[in-house]
């Protein structure tokens, strides 16, 4: 055992994240660091993980707790971490979707230095997820190897929960209806105040949010409430202010769009760019949870912010396509690349 | 001097019968007692008289008395025996040697405790004096072997050459001597063959011979004549288990024979332990390679041999160079914070409870502030499956099988207490006793400080002093914090009133904040180290059995400690002491007070970290952490299932389905022998009810030993398989798969028949009497039955121009399994009738047109408590069951079910 005073610079050099002190907002670093935490506390409060995650780095880098704040939320999304109630982040095992072309998607809370991933093939992080090319030679052995570290391969279907979720079509929408026979009463989602709904409509082949008259007729709404998070419901025909109405979930709502368009004959549509390696994908509706969880495991954000543009390898598009289509009856709509 | 005697005579306040007093004290180089002063001159005449009546004579720190001008010597001669080597000082000379500094006349006072003044001579009480030797070399050649002797290692002694080897020469010029040491040895003079040295090992401990680890013994080497049953160092062909090829031994020897030799020496442990300290037996032919090197001439007693002083205390002050001591403590704090508890198969369960604890800690107020914790509660009886804790104003309970394994936390309101731990279902049992756990409730009229620790937890301290650099979390009653000023700091108020305040008192301008902590009656004082694991992330945080965590760090990477505290004036002020598996190592702080501190090339184990500044004001602050060699394992992607004693595993891709079974029975059963699912902790499970559509019926996390709350689910299944005879329960484990339960419920007429007759016997008047009103009957009574009766009764609007009387029409649905699949199909109609004896054809034409518009063959007409069965284009009289009747008989029951009931 040997005991030594350090300084600073050469500590942070020696353990690799110097990275962090030129740039300290990068997201790939600091989700590392998010990890790190998660997985080594098994389990800990959110505000104590992004807490100490500055606190630990402070030698290194000042870290704004807003961005690592926002980068534990994308980690939640991206399912490397488990949210339990009271804000508890779980560290969570390590799944592996096979998204083919032998390349591979991971999910896990463990912070990439302990995947070892380096033995089969390149990885690399784009933000918060972590993609890994799997060597020629190690095709035949990565997936027995992942399974003997704990970890598990899994489809992107399976990853999606595509056997387990509906399609957005017309059961969807039947068994929507099936539980609006047993409605909540006209009015009771406003106790605190009149909520400002609008209507989904389908006018001039386009889906269009509407208030007022324009709505009159329409099916699904949605308002803001009183915190500022999205109520959404379906009636037969009218807003929930006067209507009977069935509360829907946000995910259940993003589904009904799909199923609605789909139903009057005028489909969502999906944009597609095809270009020499990655084609971009655009869809101006919210994706439901399934399937925005499988475009992420195949494709990557191209425009994270708004969560609506996607670039996919050339060799995926087809898979991508097919299984949109299929759930959620969008129509390809080929845009000339720009 | 004169003029100061000349002014002191000039006072009043001499005492003339003091003179000769006073000049027997003037000449005398000690201290003098007043009772031997006075005793004859004054007191033994019946005198009152004090030497304090007299300013020519003052008194000394030690109660006795000096001559007023005199400069009392202690301090300087005790520091000359501490600093120089010498065991003695020569009183005259000593004081002479003072008096030239100071230039007066000097005394030294013989009561000072420190110092034992011998005729003249001056040394150290045996309080200040250590155990280890004094040891000497600058001695006159009169010294050596006349009151001083060498000192060896019992090693190098035994190593030595015969004496007869050595010529002219003396023993210290033979062997490696560490010094000189003055002795001495009652009723023998020293002799130049002679020599000290510290006895090693235990063998010849036996209480009596004085021969003990560790003490000084005299030797004299090369003993001459006979050396049998004599106490001897000796060297050989042999391995003593503590000590190796020398020893200390009893020298036995057997009769000799006619050649005049042995044929046997025993080498004797004086210890009774034979086992550990055996006997060296050498055979006639190995004599040769046995040497007696010396013989044991006497024990020495402590005050037999001069010895070091003690390490000067300095007030405020702490010896960092005592690193024995702190070993010690980083020693007993490892030991401490690792020490093991009973385990639960421990048998003495009296002893696994006197470990239970109970305490409030704090948590932030985002996570709900003041909680109990409660745990581990190791050997808590395996019976009990949860425990309350109870106030005056709250009840709640946690699982008591993760009590059992871990601490576990409770939200309670800082107004609630006293508070008392509750076995839930033993309340009464006067065995079970969980009163050591209870705990009282907070002061109203003061804060209560928390310091936070490592993991983010507020612990309670006792005392109002907080330190610099630490972060607490101050719970304050509201009608104290009302009182403070406007300017206090601001604070989280919690549900009861009470405020939570946050105080981090690392930063550096708390001026506002003190003020806050005054107003509270807390104080601030120096600060203390405060040591954070940085930038190394560790692999896993543990919990010790006390419920506090340490991190573990792999061997392969070397953890940054960073250190801050208060500030550092010169190097070697502050230490840090690392201790683990293969010793400790210190390392001394520079100037400063911020520090990164690596520890590197770590073997896997246990480590405990000190930091002790030279100043005692600050106290000394620990760390653990521990050295793993390999990462943790990562939680598996799976989940385990055990339903009724079947046990399946649930993995991603492959749906399990059990097979059908009845959940109601489970309302009978314990939750936990029913039901167990484990999966990753924190797991989210939805339990989902199917039948044509899903239902979910609740969504739990498992808790952080992947445990979901059998509870919980048996509870939500007993529910709705009480209400649904088919469906099938899912667990739905996101992607790492799910499980699918079939449910069947068939009743039997037995049941149906109870149930229907606790019906009966609740509303059967009510039935009669609301005869005709519907929208009161069919909740209450219409659907329930149906129910019983196997179906699901959905209403159906009516032309009411087509209908002919006082009539609602209903549909009976009945939801069946077919193979996998779960479907819902229209059985009959259900004709709701004010009476049903009045059933004239009109009526019997309109069933059948209704029948025929709902597509059935079949309607049950019924006024509530009358049924009966029409057939589609039937005009056979309807036969008429009325249930008051029927349920007093069983065949007649049995019969009405067969008419009007499925699936029974």
């Amino acid at each position: 055992m040997r005991l030594s005073i350090v300084d600073q610079t050469a500590v942070v050099s020696e353990v690799g994240i110097e990275g962090l002190r030129e740039s300290p907002n990068d997201v790939a670093l600091v989700a590392d660091r998010l990890r790190g935490e998660v997985t080594a506390r098994g389990h800990s409060r959110r505000s104590s993980v992004i807490r100490r995650v500055v606190q630990t780095t402070a030698p290194a880098a000042t870290l704004d707790p807003e961005v690592v704040g926002d980068v534990c939320a994308q980690l939640e999304r991206a399912g490397d971490f488990q949210e339990a109630p009271g804000g508890v982040l779980f560290a969570t095992p390590l799944r592996v979707v096979d998204i083919g072309g032998s390349e591979c998607h991971i999910v896990s809370s463990m912070p990439t230095n302990w995947l070892r991933l380096e033995v089969f093939g390149d990885c690399r992080r784009e933000g918060v997820i972590r993609r890994c090319q799997i060597r020629p030679e190690m095709e035949g052995e990565w997936r027995p190897a992942i399974a003997a570290t704990g970890g598990v391969v899994i489809s992107p279907e399976t990853w999606a929960g595509f056997e387990r979720t509906p399609k957005a079509d017309d059961s969807w929408l039947a068994w929507l209806d099936q539980r609006l026979a047993q409605p909540e009463p006209p009015g009771t989602l406003e106790r605190h105040g009149p909520l400002a709904w609008i209507g989904l409509v389908v006018s001039e082949g386009e889906l269009r949010w509407r208030a007022g008259e324009k709505a009159t007729n329409a099916r699904l709404w949605r308002a803001r409430g009183q915190w500022g998070y999205w109520v959404h419901a379906w009636t037969e025909g009218g807003p929930p202010s006067t209507q009977p109405f069935l509360q829907l979930r946000g995910d259940e709502s993003a589904r009904t769009v799909f199923a609605v368009a789909r139903q009057s004959g005028e489909p969502a549509r999906l944009q597609i760019q095809r270009r020499e390696t990655n084609s971009l994908f655009t869809v101006a509706q919210w994706l439901p949870y399934s399937e925005y969880r499988f475009l992420s495991a195949l494709a990557s954000a191209s425009d994270p912010s708004s969560g609506k543009g996607w670039s996919i390898p050339r060799a995926r598009v087809g898979a991508a396509i097919e299984a949109l289509v299929d759930r959620l009856g969008l129509v390809v709509v080929d845009s000339p690349v720009t | 001097m004169n003029a100061v005697e000349g002014t002191v005579a000039n006072w009043a306040s001499t005492r003339r019968s003091f003179d000769a007093l006073v000049e027997r004290v003037q000449a005398s180089r000690l201290s003098l007692d007043e009772a031997d002063l006075l005793r004859d001159s004054h007191w033994a005449l019946g005198q009152d008289a004090r030497l304090r009546e007299d300013v020519r004579l003052r008194l000394t720190p030690w109660g006795r008395w000096i001559r007023a001008s005199a400069y009392l010597a202690n301090d300087e001669i005790f520091g000359r025996l501490h600093d120089e080597p010498h065991s003695s000082l020569d009183v005259q000379d000593a004081l002479s040697a003072v008096a030239e500094t100071v230039g007066r006349w000097c005394v030294i006072c013989s009561a000072d405790p420190r110092l034992v003044i011998d005729a003249s001579t001056v040394r150290l009480s045996a309080r200040e004096l250590s155990d280890q030797p004094l040891l000497e070399t600058d001695l006159t050649g009169l010294e050596r072997y006349t009151t001083h002797l060498p000192i060896h290692t019992l090693k190098a002694a035994a190593a030595s050459a015969p004496a007869g080897e050595w010529g002219g020469r003396a023993q210290e010029q033979i062997i490696e001597t560490l010094g000189w040491v003055q002795v001495t040895v009652p009723g023998r003079p020293l002799n130049r063959r002679m020599f000290v040295a510290r006895i090693e090992g235990e063998s010849m401990d036996d209480g009596r011979s004085g021969i003990v680890d560790g003490q000084y013994a005299v030797f004299e080497l090369w003993p001459t004549g006979s050396r049998q049953g004599l106490n001897v160092l000796v060297r050989g062909a042999f391995s003593d288990p503590e000590t190796g090829t020398y020893a200390i031994k009893k020298y036995v020897a057997d009769l000799r024979d006619a050649d005049g030799r042995h044929q046997r020496i025993t080498l004797v442990s004086l210890n009774p332990d034979k086992a550990r300290f055996p006997d060296i037996h050498v055979s006639v032919e190995q004599e040769d390679e046995v040497s007696i090197v010396a013989r044991v001439v006497h024990v020495l007693a402590p005050s037999e041999l001069a010895r070091k002083p003690k390490p000067p205390r300095r007030p405020g002050r702490r010896d960092l160079s005592a690193t024995q001591e702190i070993f010690e403590k980083l020693s007993d704090f490892s030991r401490r914070f690792f020490e093991g508890m009973p385990t639960a198969q421990e048998e003495d369960s009296k002893a696994a409870q006197a470990t239970w604890t109970s305490e409030l800690v704090c948590l932030d107020a985002e996570s709900g502030g003041l909680h109990i914790e409660v745990g581990p509660l190791v050997g808590l009886w395996s019976f009990i499956k949860q425990l309350r804790v109870e106030s005056h104003e709250s009840r709640q309970q946690v699982l008591a099988s993760n009590a059992r394994q871990r601490p576990v936390r409770v939200p309670v309101s800082a107004a609630g207490g006293p508070w008392t731990w509750v076995p839930v279902g033993f309340e009464d049992d006067p065995d079970i006793d969980l009163s050591g756990i209870a705990l009282s409730g907070l002061e109203a009229d003061r804060a209560h400080v928390f310091r936070v620790d490592a993991a983010g937890v507020g612990r309670r301290i006792a005392g109002s002093t907080l330190s610099r650099g630490q972060h607490y979390r101050l719970l304050v009653p509201e009608s104290v914090w009302q009182e403070l000023a406007p300017s206090a700091a601001t604070a989280v108020t919690m549900t009861d009133g009470w405020r939570l305040w946050g105080v981090e008192l690392a930063e550096a301008d708390l001026g506002p904040v003190l003020e806050t902590l005054l107003q509270l009656r807390l104080d601030v004082g120096e600060g203390e180290g405060r040591l954070e694991w940085v930038l190394v992330p560790p692999v896993q945080w543990s919990t010790s059995l006390k419920g506090q965590p340490f991190p573990c760090f792999l061997s392969s990477a070397a953890p940054v400690l960073s250190i801050s505290g208060p500030p550092v004036g010169a190097e070697g002020a502050a230490e840090v002491y690392v201790g683990g598996p293969a010793g400790t190592e210190t390392l001394s702080l520079a100037k400063g007070e911020n520090w990164f501190v690596r520890v590197s090339d770590l073997a896997p184990g246990r480590y405990s970290v000190a930091l002790f500044y030279d100043r005692t004001r600050v106290a000394p602050s620990y760390a653990a952490f521990e050295v793993v060699k390999e990462l943790p394992l990562p939680p598996r992607p799976e989940g385990q299932l055990s339903v009724g004693g079947t046990a399946v595993n649930i993995v991603p891709g492959s749906p399990v389905r059990l097979a059908i079974r009845d959940f109601g029975t489970f309302e009978l059963s314990n939750p936990d022998e029913c039901l167990q699912l484990q999966v990753p902790p924190g797991w989210p499970v939805r339990v989902l009810w199917r039948e044509v559509s899903e239902d979910v019926l609740l969504t739990l996390n498992a808790d952080e030993d992947g445990r979901v709350d059998p509870n919980a689910m048996v509870k939500a299944l007993v529910d709705r398989s009480r209400r649904r005879p088919v469906g099938d329960v899912v667990l739905d484990l996101g992607e790492l798969g799910r499980v699918v339960l079939p449910h069947h419920r068939r009743p039997t007429p037995e049941n149906v028949r109870s149930t229907v007759r606790d019906m009966l016997e609740r509303l059967g008047e009510t039935v009669e009497r609301l005869s005709g009103n519907y929208e009161v009957l069919l909740p209450r009574w219409f659907e329930p039955l149906c129910a019983e009766l196997g179906y699901e009764l959905e209403h159906v609007p009516a032309d009411p121009d087509s209908v002919p009387g006082h009539y609602r029409v209903c549909k009976l649905y009945r939801v069946e399994r077919q193979g996998r699949a779960i479907r819902r199909s229209p059985r009959r109609l259900l004709i709701l009738a004010e009476s049903v004896d009045e059933s004239t054809q009109e009526v019997r034409a309109w069933l059948d047109e209704a029948c025929a518009a709902h597509e059935l063959r079949e309607a049950l007409l019924t006024d509530g408590l009358r049924w009966a069965l029409h057939r589609w284009d039937s005009r056979v009289p309807l036969k008429v069951w009325n249930l008051k009747m029927v349920i007093a008989d069983e065949a007649d029951f049995v019969a009405f079910l067969r008419d009007a009931a499925e699936g029974v």
